[in-house]
């Protein structure tokens, strides 16, 4: 329940970061499993870097604590281990740990550093919609519509074109059924 | 092969149904609008999961969307919409090439700049034709690689004065960071050019071979350096070597305390005030503030700071326009018109 004008106008502006975040796990999760795929090393810890760093300020979101972006991925990084660190401290040293720590030399050993990543996110700071890419995508599918429903229920102007779809007949589908059935075909 | 027809032909080795999707936005598009494939996948980078960038070129006004997306099961397509006059503004931004010019751009400029290189014109305008034609690889490559090394040196000064105020896991975050933007300095230097930190290890394997004595130099100190924050911060120090002319550029940056702003400085926090805007500032800020507000210059306060940190005056400097520019840009601190006149 929001009280006032101001209170709903910061709610609709945590709401749409979060939405931007949620993209950016879904592009995390893109670049992670291809570059394992492709046996891409660097690209692969670069993009665990990346999902630690997101599955952080979702969690500062979800309870209003986040500060605005920075642009400097450094100084954004510190920023988000300095208020997970005034939350909690020890998830504060946890996440820290994970950022120091080197790239392993095996791949395999990427993905599990990667997976005790997706395990402090989704467990430790309790973000849901991390176990996956599929997950990932229906997050943001699902951040996507609740947003563009409270705009129209506002009056608020929504552009479209936006959305891309797959090769169809045209006018069957939603964009967001385009984009179920594109995480049905990763689980068929 | 040339790297650059090596991007013309690289649109013929992706699969048919990432040409499908090229060909599906393009031709919905009205015949005004250019359209052009670009990204890691031209790049010769790509994975299977790689996303499928497209640009889309207006050729008069602004266009109503800045992106779009479309979601597929193994890649999404990410389009970005642009106007024609923002690419000539763009191109005769990097084609001045002097430090002075290129250390304000941001990286997002150097990203759009090089990907306009490689890209593949899938339908292009006359016009647009043209203004694509001012587009150099060979000044993309150069203009990256000076712009990051000024950034490694930026990185440097910032490790530097987090060291000296005892905050170890920043200096840790931008050290790591700083080594990222070195190596992909050297990169760019010799042909890999490709902005974005992510994709040093594809750049160096390219240029090396993956497993080389050169690619292990380049990409270790990234990814698994070894040694305390001060010996790594003195290899990254040795390695960015930086140009007479970059320092005399970050040097001549100047600022002072506007006139309506007032600097309050406690014990924990830093506070200044100007008109109903209040703002408060980390050290460094705080530190070159302090001498500001007592009427010396920003020199001076770069001085004083270099001092009270055992940092080099040009890394004072640096570190102290960082960590200064949110000020700035909320108009605590303008032009220095004392040194101006």
């Amino acid at each position: 329940m929001w009280s006032d004008i101001d209170d709903l106008m910061e709610r609709l502006r945590t709401l749409r970061r979060t939405n931007t975040l949620q993209l950016e796990v879904m592009a995390q999760y893109f670049d992670f499993e291809g570059a394992m795929a492709a046996e891409q090393p660097e690209l692969a810890w670069r993009a665990r870097e990346g999902l630690l760093a997101t599955g952080i300020e979702l969690n500062l979101c979800a309870v209003r604590l986040a500060g605005p972006p920075l642009d400097d991925r450094a100084e954004q990084i510190c920023a988000l281990l300095q208020s997970l660190s005034q939350v909690s401290p020890a998830l504060g040293a946890t996440a820290a740990d994970l950022l120091e720590r080197p790239a392993p030399g095996a791949l395999s050993a990427i993905g599990q550093d990667t997976a005790a990543v997706i395990a402090f996110v989704r467990d430790d700071l309790g973000v849901a919609g991390v176990d996956s890419r599929a997950q990932a995508m229906k997050a943001w599918a699902d951040g996507v519509r609740h947003l563009r429903d409270l705009a129209r229920v506002l009056g608020l102007a929504q552009a479209d074109g936006w959305y891309l779809p797959a090769d169809r007949p045209e006018g069957h589908l939603t964009w967001y059924d385009d984009v179920m059935n594109a995480i049905a075909q990763l689980h068929p | 092969m040339s790297h650059a027809s090596h991007h013309l032909t690289a649109i013929d080795t992706l699969g048919t149904d990432i040409r499908a999707e090229i060909d599906a936005v393009a031709a919905g598009l009205p015949a005004t609008v250019s359209c052009v494939a670009t990204g890691s996948l031209i790049e010769g980078f790509g994975n299977p999961n790689s996303d499928v960038d497209l640009f889309v070129i207006h050729e008069e006004g602004v266009p109503q969307q800045s992106i779009a997306i479309g979601m597929r099961a193994a890649r999404y397509v990410d389009c970005e919409y642009m106007s024609r006059a923002s690419l000539d503004s763009l191109a005769a931004r990097m084609a001045d090439g002097s430090w002075a010019s290129l250390v304000p751009q941001a990286r997002p400029d150097f990203d759009r700049y090089y990907r306009l290189c490689i890209g593949v014109p899938i339908r292009t305008t006359a016009a647009t034709s043209d203004t694509l034609g001012r587009f150099d690889l060979d000044v993309a490559r150069g203009n990256y690689a000076w712009w990051a090394l000024a950034r490694a040196f930026e990185h440097v000064a910032r490790c530097a004065a987090a060291l000296a105020l005892g905050d170890r896991p920043r200096a840790g975050v931008i050290l790591r960071e700083g080594a990222l933007y070195q190596a992909s300095s050297t990169l760019a230097e010799e042909g890999e050019g490709y902005p974005g930190l992510k994709w040093l290890g594809e750049k160096a394997a390219r240029r090396y071979g993956r497993g080389s004595a050169a690619f292990q130099q380049i990409v270790d100190d990234c990814y698994r350096p070894e040694g305390s924050l001060e010996d790594r911060l003195d290899r990254l120090r040795l390695r960015v070597d930086a140009p007479a002319a970059l320092r005399a550029a970050l040097k001549d940056r100047s600022c002072a305390l506007d006139p309506e702003t007032t600097v309050g400085l406690g014990h924990d926090s830093h506070v200044l005030v100007r008109r109903r805007k209040i703002a408060e500032a980390g050290p460094i800020a705080a530190g070159v503030c302090r001498q500001l507000a007592t009427g010396e210059s920003w020199a001076q306060a770069v001085d004083a700071l270099a001092v009270e940190l055992s940092l080099t005056k040009d890394e004072a400097a640096v570190a102290a326009w960082f960590y200064t520019a949110d000020l700035r840009a909320e108009g605590f601190l303008t032009d220095d018109h004392r040194k101006a006149a």
